[in-house]
């Protein structure tokens, strides 16, 4: 049988896609993953076969660049989300376009929180499909949207409405596009004005969260559609072996602490590189930058301090004293496998509630959002979160 | 915090998302068909 999984986002938004397309292919499945041509080489590189759907998040990442960072949290939030979905509006008829293409062939789509197009997709050609997201997008009482709050100490109702305004933002904002696209290429009936979210209850499409319940458990009010499966790790190619220079750092003193903000661009990759820095030898550690997108730059370091471009977390994050990272989704399950104590700078989007949720678990120190980020507030973080190691 | 992240990574890893997700899909697939 063949799936096409539609997945895009970030490296850390479909990386989990590419673990969940190689386990279906050793059961057996024909799998195509399409995303964003920027991860056509990454795609084909671990075995599985790729289609392009475009290139959404240069587009959107050169309208979220905020200058003034030290104001606004980007995408998260009431208004962040309407700018979100304004922005993604703009992208939509190509994406629309394109994964219709790719799906052609499909006989079950599997399409991830942005890829929504697969679910009108398996509607026109009448296969079964499955929305798989990585952070908890279903309507509970039980907590907040991560994309609109970090507040855990809402009540049921207000937890519930932030959900139904995210819902009800995207299909607000997409219902014309959508709706003229299913009309004219898919030849299918518009959809109401209150959106297909109900409609998905009533056909029981399941629903597939790519977290662990040890880490946020399954709602009660969840139903037996929705699945909370573990996380869908990707670990480092088989092949793949560690440069020298880090080889030797890492054996050449005490364990560093990870310092990274993978996709994750900066206003001032600069200052932000020597801030850390600064951090690290105020609370007296070595450290580990990692470049990613441009959150880092790569200065002139101390000895003490190693920059690398890229490093798989599976190898890397067990043999650190503690990470620092943004809280995407990815890199935050990434910390927590790794059973080391995490600090996390959140810049936006869902980055802020999974930065609370490590705190509550009592696995990482109190995230310090990128806005209110100064060397004191870093380097007590990381001297806090070391301390307890003892 | 050592300790509670070292408990709740053994946790971690010790579950397999992406076999409970193969097996749902083979699941459901069986059902639809």
């Amino acid at each position: 049988m063949r799936i096409t999984i539609l997945a895009v986002g970030t490296r850390g938004d479909v990386q989990p896609y590419v673990a969940l397309g190689l386990g279906l292919q050793k059961a057996g499945y024909q799998v195509k993953l399409a995303s964003l041509d920027i991860f056509q080489e990454f795609i084909i590189s671990r075995g599985l076969n790729f289609a392009p759907v475009g290139s959404i998040p240069q587009k959107l990442s050169q309208k979220s660049q905020n200058k003034n960072h030290t104001k606004n949290l980007k995408f998260h939030g009431l208004f962040g989300r309407v700018i979100w979905w304004i922005v993604y509006r703009s992208i939509l008829e190509t994406f629309m376009a394109n994964s219709w293409n790719v799906c052609q062939d499909a006989e079950a789509i599997i399409y991830s929180r942005l890829a929504l197009p697969g679910y009108h997709i398996a509607e026109k050609l009448g296969i079964p499909c499955y929305a798989a997201y990585t952070n908890p997008l279903i309507p509970t009482c039980a907590f907040p949207n991560p994309l609109m709050t970090s507040d855990f100490n809402l009540n049921g109702s207000l937890n519930r409405l932030s959900h139904i305004y995210e819902e009800q933002l995207f299909w607000q904002f997409s219902r014309n596009k959508i709706n003229k696209w299913r009309q004219e290429t898919l030849n299918l009936p518009p959809l109401p004005i209150t959106g297909f979210y109900s409609r998905q209850e009533k056909q029981q499409i399941p629903i597939l969260h790519c977290y662990s319940e040890s880490v946020l458990p399954k709602p009660i009010d969840w139903s037996d559609r929705v699945e909370v499966t573990g996380y869908w790790f990707l670990d480092r190619p088989s092949n793949w072996q560690p440069p020298a220079e880090l080889i030797n750092f890492l054996e050449s003193g005490s364990p560093p602490v990870y310092i990274g903000f993978g996709s994750m661009k900066d206003t001032n990759p600069e200052a932000l590189t020597k801030l850390v820095v600064a951090a690290l030898a105020q609370s007296g550690q070595r450290g580990i930058l990692l470049t990613g997108w441009g959150g880092i730059s790569e200065l002139d370091v101390p000895e003490n301090v190693l920059v690398v471009n890229s490093v798989p977390h599976d190898w890397l994050f067990p043999q650190m004293a503690a990470v620092v990272h943004h809280g995407g989704a990815g890199t935050t399950s990434a910390g927590l496998r790794a059973g080391v104590p995490s600090i996390i700078i959140p810049f936006g989007v869902d980055q802020p509630f999974w930065g609370k949720r490590v705190f509550q678990l009592g696995v990482g120190a109190e995230p310090i959002p990128r806005k209110d980020l100064t060397v004191e507030k870093l380097a007590t973080a990381i001297k806090t979160g070391l301390l307890m190691r003892k | 915090m050592k300790a509670n992240a070292r408990i709740l990574g053994k946790k971690i890893r010790s579950e397999n998302g992406v076999a409970k997700t193969v097996e749902i899909i083979n699941h459901k697939l069986k059902v639809s068909h």
